[in-house]
């Protein structure tokens, strides 16, 4: 990129300067990226490998390093996307008005405990929890209410669901757009449907085996974009927020998503279909952690390794086909409850690495994230983070602003290098059900998490107020609490949906799902009639238990 | 060759999948020289036949889905119910307001641990506070 | 330390099929094992006998799920079953992680079971000791069945193994071949073999197993089965029930039982015996300090002189046994 003989010049000056600065003292802190990169004092154009047009280029184009469409925020902006959902749809139907009337630009449903594993509140075991982490969609009711006078026509709704629950209330969810009068041709939403999700982000609670869950996955890609019924939605969000969440890194981060979204094409090539029937619509979905430029360089290096897979291993065709289009939500596990106000500044620094980085979708976090459920007044606080970078930094003048800088540009490099060598490693132990149901990856999140709290408890990584200008835990911010009558009120909401459907229809319709999944055909169409007819999120996971059984997940200690 | 351990049992009321802490905790746990029995998903009968059958010093709920006053009182009304919670040190942690902490210590906790809660922190409190 | 009316109060209430007592006088037995005797003397009007069976394997084979699911079908049948689940103590910390509990929440609301999770506290000759007096208590509750589950990996001669009398010895795919199952020793003490996770390649393992079978001479006419299961659908466990209550009318009819008794008993025998005389030793003759000693003097004057050492300890000195009157 450089012309050699004025490197050779750059080098011996840099000699010089070493050599004068040299002995001087640095503060005692090791000087590493948070995946533990050794960093140097100062990058030069020496550090910068390779040259523009093959390795960064323009935007669009491949290998696509400085972003995913030509235009980028100056065609337009990220989408402004809150994820949230409390106590009932009704409720929740409120505060998704309430945030988009103040500037939000895309919805996403935080659903509860039970939607997530697919369970009624009449069992009682899992009664309290209904609504107190997200919003209950347990019936196609429930979807009424949640988007009632909201126009998922013009804006896109995200259904953050996993592959166990994916089929029922995503049905739902397109059942009750066509009662609308929607053609789900037009439809644009996105499922998040990522099996790493609810096995190793987050223990689930008497969900299938992983191997009928990579396959439910593929069912809903193949239903929804391969054979065209929902051809504008995104089937699938490859999540790399949750398992970092875990403790793992950004290099492990990446791995974890590209191995698993490859597992994913080779299911569906299986099939019978070539991966340009469906990658274009595959997303990703990333954290924005505490390193600005890792995280950044992160981004960059997602989009150039995810157009090599899809170039090289898959032999996509499409250029349509080739980008890396990413969803990112800020770090939840690096917010404190104590002095929860600190906690805006981590976000807004957060949510900027996401935007300089090109990110497609933005969830920012609320300041009271690690007391509970984001406060209107917090949500608020939040989408106004998003709305400064937009309207009052000026960061959208131009596209990928930090290209050309010389730590970037190293930092990229080095980051995908030891991308691919991760990814090496996941798919050595083998497909992406294999890692999990062999306890490998719970292991590889064990010690990820256990290294982070060695590097707290040893001082080596800070969280200010719990391990540096320690403060005790916060009881002056209002804590959210969501509604005690979320349990009545659904209960009598599945009552009612029991009393007025035809039960002897719906029985049948049950026994061809049980048919369906014992010959482990795609379950999307009998689904689709199901929910039509009322059948609830837990009756029909309760037939997934029935015939596929109910996995427990390795337990690393 | 035969002292006396400390047992703890932790355990998950519900059906709220957040575990990396409760594991990080049962895993300190066992390294400061504790027997910690795993009960994972449990509700609160299983918990109290559990915490009887092993005759267990400590039980730990682990609670990050905002029922937590719910589960815990329905876990200390049956211990009370079976004549052993004056015998058993509880403990709560997870996603806990500090607001909640007073009520929960009413109720009969022993100490709520939230969010950045330091595991040695943890486990002097329990070697200094055992009921029995 | 636990004084005698609370044991009598405690031993009252398990007549009673008080589960709290039992819980804690399991408690009392693995923390002040001396004061076993005094438990005990209670008991000695019961006559019951419980059938008591031991499942072992690696970690991770599925050890206690299948426990679970064989629990789950006997107490169907009206059985009542008292689970013994041994995890290693952590050699590093002296502390335990014991996690077979979590595989059997099903059944554990069930009033006709009882489960007890036990570290091994790393007890001279394994975990016998304790695993013992429970089985006794569980014996005075009047159990039928008793399950002890434990990662075996041999043949000690306090093992667990010679505690129970069928030995069902749970392998998974993946495990190795033939030689590396001899070298763990486990080809000869199974009475039943268990393949788990079978869809994982259990077909290979099994006719590997079947093969070193052929080569093995059995004295009793009795040749251990090779079942295959899939304990989380539960797909071949009533097969291995079937092959458990086969063993146990084999030992029973053949008579074998009681010579399984008496080797469980003539353990217990033994190690009290020694427990007693190892104490008197190191009370009156030789205690902690002095072995350290001994074992300081070995490393600075030369590690071969210990021998002698020791010899000339004993070699001036005479025991005897003198009987109150």
């Amino acid at each position: 990129m450089f012309d050699k003989d004025y490197l050779e010049k750059i080098k011996l000056e840099k000699e010089k300067w070493e050599e004068k600065i040299k002995g001087s003292k640095e503060r005692d802190v090791k000087f590493v990226t948070d995946s533990e990169i050794p960093i140097k004092k100062l990058y030069t154009p020496l550090d910068v490998k390779g040259d523009y047009l093959n390795k960064i280029n323009f935007p669009g184009q491949e290998p696509y390093t400085r972003g995913v469409y030509p235009n980028m925020y100056r065609g337009k902006l990220w989408t402004m996307r809150l994820f949230s959902g409390h106590g009932t749809p009704e409720e929740t139907n409120l505060r998704w008005k309430y945030l988009y009337e103040n500037g939000e630009t895309g919805f996403s449903a935080a659903v509860d405990a039970l939607t997530f594993n697919g369970i009624d509140p009449t069992n009682p075991d899992a009664a309290p929890e209904v609504g107190t982490s997200g919003v209950p969609l347990y019936c196609i009711d429930s979807l009424f209410a949640l988007t009632e006078d909201i126009p998922i026509d013009k804006i896109s709704v995200a259904l953050v669901v996993e592959p166990f629950t994916c089929a029922p209330v995503c049905a739902m969810y397109f059942n009750m757009a066509k009662m609308r009068g929607y053609d789900l041709k037009d439809l644009m939403g996105t499922t998040q449907n990522d099996i790493l999700t609810m096995t190793v982000g987050y223990i689930p609670y008497k969900n299938s085996p992983p191997n009928h869950l990579l396959r439910v996955a593929c069912d809903f890609i193949e239903w929804t974009v391969a054979q065209k019924n929902v051809p504008k939605w995104h089937p699938i969000n490859f999540t790399g927020y949750n398992y970092r969440e875990g403790g793992i890194d950004a290099v492990q981060e990446l791995g974890f998503v590209f191995a698993s979204a490859c597992s994913h094409i080779d299911n569906l090539i299986e099939r019978g279909w070539k991966a340009d029937d469906f990658v274009g619509r595959l997303a990703f979905h990333l954290a924005a952690h505490k390193d600005f430029f890792e995280e950044i360089a992160k981004y960059r290096a997602a989009r150039r390794i995810w157009y090599k897979l899809m170039k090289d291993k898959y032999e996509v065709k499409d250029p349509k086909n080739l980008g890396f289009r990413f969803h990112v939500q800020t770090a939840g596990s690096s917010l404190t409850a104590q002095l929860p106000m600190i906690n805006i500044v981590r976000t807004a620094i957060q949510g900027l690495e996401a935007n300089i980085g090109g990110c497609q979708s933005l969830h920012t976090n609320s300041y009271d994230e690690a007391i509970c459920l984001p406060s209107e007044k917090a949500a608020l606080v939040a989408l106004r983070t998003q709305q400064v970078i937009a309207d009052e930094t000026r960061i959208t003048n131009t596209i990928d602003p930090l290209a050309g800088s010389y730590y970037v540009e190293w930092l990229t490099d080095e980051v995908e290098e030891r991308v691919w060598k991760y990814i090496d490693k996941i798919q050595k132990v083998g497909p992406i059900d294999k890692a999990l149901s062999t306890g490998w990856l719970y292991k590889e999140m064990r010690d990820a998490f256990h290294k982070r709290r060695v590097r707290l408890e040893k001082g080596e990584e800070i969280m200010l107020g719990i391990n540096k200008y320690q403060v005790p835990y916060d009881t002056v911010t209002d804590v959210f609490r969501t509604s005690q009558k979320a349990i009545d009120i659904e209960v009598a909401r599945i009552n009612k949906l029991k009393a007025r459907r035809d039960n002897a229809k719906l029985e049948k319709i049950l026994d061809k799902l049980r048919s369906v999944c014992e010959k482990e055909e795609n379950v999307m169409p009998i689904i689709m009639e199901a929910t039509k007819e009322g059948a609830t999120v837990g009756e029909i996971c309760d037939i997934y238990r029935e015939i596929w059984g109910i996995w427990e997940p390795p337990l690393a200690i | 060759m035969s002292e006396k351990k400390i047992r703890v049992l932790m355990s998950k009321p519900g059906i709220d999948g957040h575990w990396r802490g409760g594991i990080v905790v049962s895993r300190a746990i066992r390294d400061a020289g504790m027997e910690l029995i795993f009960g994972g998903f449990q509700n609160a009968k299983q918990i109290v036949e559990a915490a009887i059958q092993e005759d267990v010093d400590v039980l730990g709920l682990s609670i990050h889905s905002g029922a937590h006053f719910a589960y815990t009182k329905q876990v200390i009304d049956l211990l009370k119910e079976k004549g052993v919670f004056n015998d058993i040190l509880i403990l709560v942690g997870g996603v806990i307001p500090a607001q909640d902490f007073p009520k929960l210590k009413e109720m009969g906790v022993g100490n709520i641990y939230g969010p950045g809660s330091m595991t040695n922190d943890i486990v002097e409190f329990i070697k200094t506070h055992l009921k029995k | 330390m636990t004084n005698d009316d609370i044991i009598e109060s405690l031993v009252n209430r398990l007549k009673k099929k008080d589960k709290i007592a039992l819980a804690r006088l399991i408690t009392i037995v693995e923390n002040e094992p001396e004061k076993a005797s005094k438990i005990f003397k209670h008991f000695e009007n019961i006559k019951h006998d419980s059938y008591i069976i031991g499942l072992t394997g690696s970690p991770g084979v599925g050890k206690s799920t299948l426990t679970g699911a064989i629990t789950q079908i006997m107490l169907d049948e009206g059985k009542t079953v008292g689970i013994i689940s041994v995890d290693p103590t952590s050699p590093f910390s002296g502390g335990a992680f014991l996690g077979d509990r979590v595989r059997m929440t099903n059944i554990s609301l069930h009033p006709n079971v009882f489960m007890r999770s036990l570290a091994s506290r790393g007890y001279k000759g394994g975990i016998s000791r304790a695993v013992f007096d429970i089985s006794m208590l569980y014996e005075a509750f009047g159990m039928d069945i008793i399950l002890i589950e434990t990662v075996g990996v041999g043949q000690a001669e306090f093992d667990v193994y010679n505690l129970v009398y069928t030995v069902v010895v749970i392998l998974v795919p993946g495990y190795g071949d033939a030689i590396q199952m001899q070298k763990a020793g486990i080809i000869e003490i199974g009475d039943i073999y268990d393949v788990n996770k079978k869809d994982l390649g259990g077909e290979d393992i099994a006719v590997q197993i079947e093969m070193m079978l052929d080569d093995t001479i059995f004295q009793s006419g009795y040749r251990p089965p090779v079942v295959l299961t899939d304990a989380i659908n539960g797909e071949g466990v009533d097969e291995l029930l079937q092959c458990i209550w086969d063993h146990k009318e084999h030992v029973e009819l053949s008579g074998i039982i009681n010579e399984k008794k008496k080797n469980r008993f003539s353990y217990k025998i033994k190690e009290l015996i020694f427990t007693k005389v190892e104490k008197l030793i190191m009370e009156n003759f030789v205690d902690e300090n002095e072995v350290n000693a001994i074992v300081k003097s070995a490393l600075e004057d030369g590690k071969f002189k210990l021998y002698n050492s020791i010899h000339k300890i004993f070699e001036n000195v005479t025991f005897e046994v003198k009987k109150k009157n």
